[in-house]
Parts: structure tokens; sequence; C-alpha cells
């Protein structure tokens, strides 16, 4: 069974779909992330077992990214990988078996059309067990409020590009902390550092997708 | 071979770029992606094969520049007029334009279809390969610039003149916001760019800007240990590529 759990994490680490897939090049024929959640499930591995297995590879993928040993593409096909495991979680996330860490409600701010960064993120962020609400891109504070009157309990996540847009990115914060002290914001993006992030109020800085759920896991 | 370019009212000025001008090789892709020249395991390199197969068929490029008088006014230094409005660019900009006295006001981008490609496969469940896709569009827009800049520059030595480097709202202290001043000088639609209620363009991958000319005008490198914008995306770019160039070159 361990076994059955430690493939699983391994797959998702190495971005293993399924059998099909022919991502990574070793791995050609085996089993992927799919098969593996199918059976687990199958031989009464727990769905809450079969997310930690998936977080640990998300974990262990986010960490070698930070050490720029892999790159956002591998970090992409492991968020994919994660996604054919989620199609088979979600009965128990809907039936309330199993329970997502929280909402993270993400959008890219007003004046700043840029998503690649932003969806990175989501991806990363979902696949490590969290509910992400993706507001989309150019959005203006009151969009962020609404999303946090219908997320109680909800963390907020801010990305920017453009250097030109921070100073909408500070107006968000504010607007966010003036009426929902207790949520905490967390922002990143090219132009931003964790002295930039303080700056403006922010809780919490993240230079890159595992740097956004260090920041998440620390808040359950 | 010389870019051609074909005169439209007002001394503006449409520039042919096509796909094999900017130069662009897996290679370059590989090292925008973060891998060593050469190196990108698959499928990436694959997915980098298809990219570049594919965007010669795609790609709109369109490019072009309008020429108009630029001064830099003695009691306002923090600033140029150009082609008659004035533009707060900070002293850095405006200290790079000192020599020139016209200003090619430049727009240029390769078009909506690449980045809706992108877009699509993201949606459609292939985010690596779309965002080799948005990394490539990046990179093709980057270099469209690069190319008409050269352009401009021979264009003007055939004239005795030469040219400043590049320089767009957003650089240094010059507030995107004057993006929308700047389009006004450039006929309606120049490029088939529009611009966003936020002063932003559309077609995403559009490059915008000005470039000075005069007689005595050299072309100096960025000189971004003279700005305090700590937090300056193009500094940590140029600073990121030149790194990363040079150690995965050698």
């Amino acid at each position: 069974m361990s076994e059955l759990v430690e493939q699983l994490t391994m797959c998702i680490e190495r971005g293993k779909i399924n059998a099909a897939a022919p991502y990574p090049a070793d791995l050609r024929g085996r089993e992927g992330a799919d098969e593996l959640t199918a059976r687990a499930l199958r031989e009464s591995v727990g769905p809450d077992a079969v997310l930690a297995a998936c977080n640990e590879g998300m974990r262990r993928i986010g960490e070698r990214f930070g050490r720029n040993e892999v790159f956002v593409p591998e970090l992409l096909m492991a968020a994919k990988a994660m996604k054919a495991v989620m199609a088979h979680l979600r009965p128990f996330f809907q039936s309330g078996s199993v329970k997502a860490k929280g909402s993270f409600i993400l959008g890219t701010v007003a004046g700043d059309l840029h998503d690649i960064g932003k969806n990175l993120v989501a991806m990363v962020v979902e696949g490590n067990g969290w509910e992400v609400v993706d507001l989309g891109v150019d959005c203006k504070p009151q969009k962020f409020v609404d999303a946090v009157k219908a997320h109680p309990g909800c963390t907020v996540g801010l990305s920017a590009l453009l250097t030109t847009t921070m100073a909408n990115m500070e107006k968000i914060v504010k607007e966010i902390k003036e009426q929902f002290p207790e949520v905490r914001v967390i922002v990143g993006g090219a132009p931003l550092s964790a002295d930039a992030a303080a700056k403006m109020g922010a809780d919490g800085y993240g230079a890159d997708p595992q740097g956004a759920v260090a920041f998440l896991n620390s808040t359950t | 071979m010389p870019l051609r370019q074909s005169r439209q009212p007002d001394d503006a000025y449409v520039v042919e770029i096509g796909f094999h001008d900017l130069g662009v090789t897996k290679a370059d892709l590989e090292i925008r992606l973060g891998y060593e020249a050469g190196r990108a395991p698959e499928p990436f390199g694959g997915m980098i094969d298809e990219v570049l197969a594919e965007a010669p068929g795609r790609l709109g490029i369109q490019a072009g520049y309008r020429l108009v008088p630029l001064s830099r006014p003695a009691d306002k230094r923090d600033g140029l007029l150009i082609g008659g409005p004035f533009f707060r660019t900070g002293t850095i900009v405006a200290g790079e334009f000192a020599r020139a006295d016209e200003a090619a006001v430049f727009a240029c981008t390769i078009g909506p279809s690449l980045e809706t490609w992108a877009s699509d496969l993201t949606g459609d469940g292939e985010p690596a390969l779309g965002f080799v896709v948005d990394s490539a569009a990046s990179e093709f827009a980057e270099r469209t610039a690069a190319v008409l800049h050269d352009g401009v520059a021979a264009f003007m030595r055939e004239r005795g003149r030469g040219v400043t480097n590049r320089y767009s709202p957003g650089y240094c202290t010059w507030d995107v916001g004057e993006q929308r001043t700047l389009f006004s000088l450039l006929p309606d639609g120049f490029c088939g760019i529009r611009l966003t209620e936020s002063a932003l363009m559309v077609p995403v991958k559009s490059v915008s800007g000005i470039i000075g000319t005069g007689k005595s005008v050299e072309r100096r490198d960025y000189r971004c240990d003279r700005c305090g914008v700590e937090e300056c995306v193009w500094r940590a770019v140029r600073t990121k590529k030149k790194s990363e160039t040079t150690d995965k070159r050698g």
C-alpha cells in the first residue's frame, strides 16, 4: 500500500499524468497519477491519504523549482498530473468527506492584463489542496471585496507584472484590509519583493508558487 | 537584408518585418524557459519545435513609427516635449535624449493569434504547451521591437543621424499612464493596437515607445544602475537575462 502511495507521489512530482502520457520519457508506458489514484481508491487507500501523497509530490517539485533544478514547464506538468487526481477526488470533496484546506481568492490587479504567473500559482495552489477562486486579470478593488464577502475565511492573492500597477495593488490591499482586517493577503509578481509587500500592508510575499503554498499552509 | 518601409501621411512609416527577420532560434526559447541552450528535456524541446513551426503562420507582425520634433525644456528637466505634448519621463530618460532633436514614436505587435493560442491551450488542459507558446510570443514581441529599432537606426544612418536606445512608458519612472498621450501622436489604430481603460496595449504582445534621433546622438546601453526604481521589472529581466545568457552560453 505504501508503495502505491509513494508511486503516486513520484508521478505527481515527475508530472506523469497517465499510462498514455509520453512524459517523462523514462516512465513511458507505466501507470500514471490517473491509474494509480483509481487503483488506490479501489484498494481502500482513503481519499485523504491520496491527497496527502499528491501534496507531497507537489511539495517536492515546488522545492526543486525553488532550487532552479526544474522550470515552469515541469511545474505545469506536475499540476496537470494533480488535476487528473483531482478528477477522482472531486466526489469526495462534493460529499464533504474530503475538505479543501481553505479558499484562495486570486487575481491580477487592475491595470494589468498578465495572467501566466497568476495561472501558475492557481494550478500549484489547487494542487496543494486549496480551493482557488480565480478572478482573472485587470481586477478592480470591488471585485476582490465582493469575492471576500462570498468566501468567508478566505485568503487573498494579488498578482502584478508591471511596476506601474503596483500602486493599484497597494490600493487593493488597503481596501481589503480596511473592510476585512482579519483576511490575510499575499502579493507576488516580477516587480515585487518582501519589502515592497510589507510596505503596502500585505501579510506575505510569494517569490514563486511554492512561496504562496508555504504562506497558505502556514495559515491553516 | 535591409528592412523595407513605406511612408504614410504625417511623417509616419510602416516597416515590413517578417518572422525570419526576428532570428529567434530554439536555443533562444530554451534559455527563455530556463534551460541551457540545446538542453530542454522532452517534451518541452518538442513543444518549442512545434511553436517555431507554427509561428510563421500565426504571427501578425505590424510595426511602424512616426517622426516628431523632440526637445528638453530648460525649465522642466524631468521630461521631454515630444511632438507637442510634455511627457514626464523622469530625468534619467530625459537625459538620455539630451542630444536628440527628433523622436521616432514607435509601436509594434505580433498580433493576437499567439496569445489566443496560449490561452486556448491552457484552458484545454495543456498548460505547459500554453506556457511555451506564451513565452515564445513574448520573445517574438521583444525581438520585433529590437528589429524595428535596428531598422529605424539604419534609416536614420542614411540621413546622417544616430539613434538613442528605446524607452517606453513604464521604464524608469515614466508613468505608463502617458501611453495614451504617446498613442495620440500616432495615426488612429496604428499597427492594429488599441489601449485599454488603464492604458495597456491590446494585443498584449505589443511594444511602444520612443527612440531619439539626432546628428550627434549615440546609442548607449540601458543604465539601470542610475535608476532608483529598485522594483523595476525591466531591470530584473535584463539582469536575469544577462546572467543567464552568460551562464548558459558560456
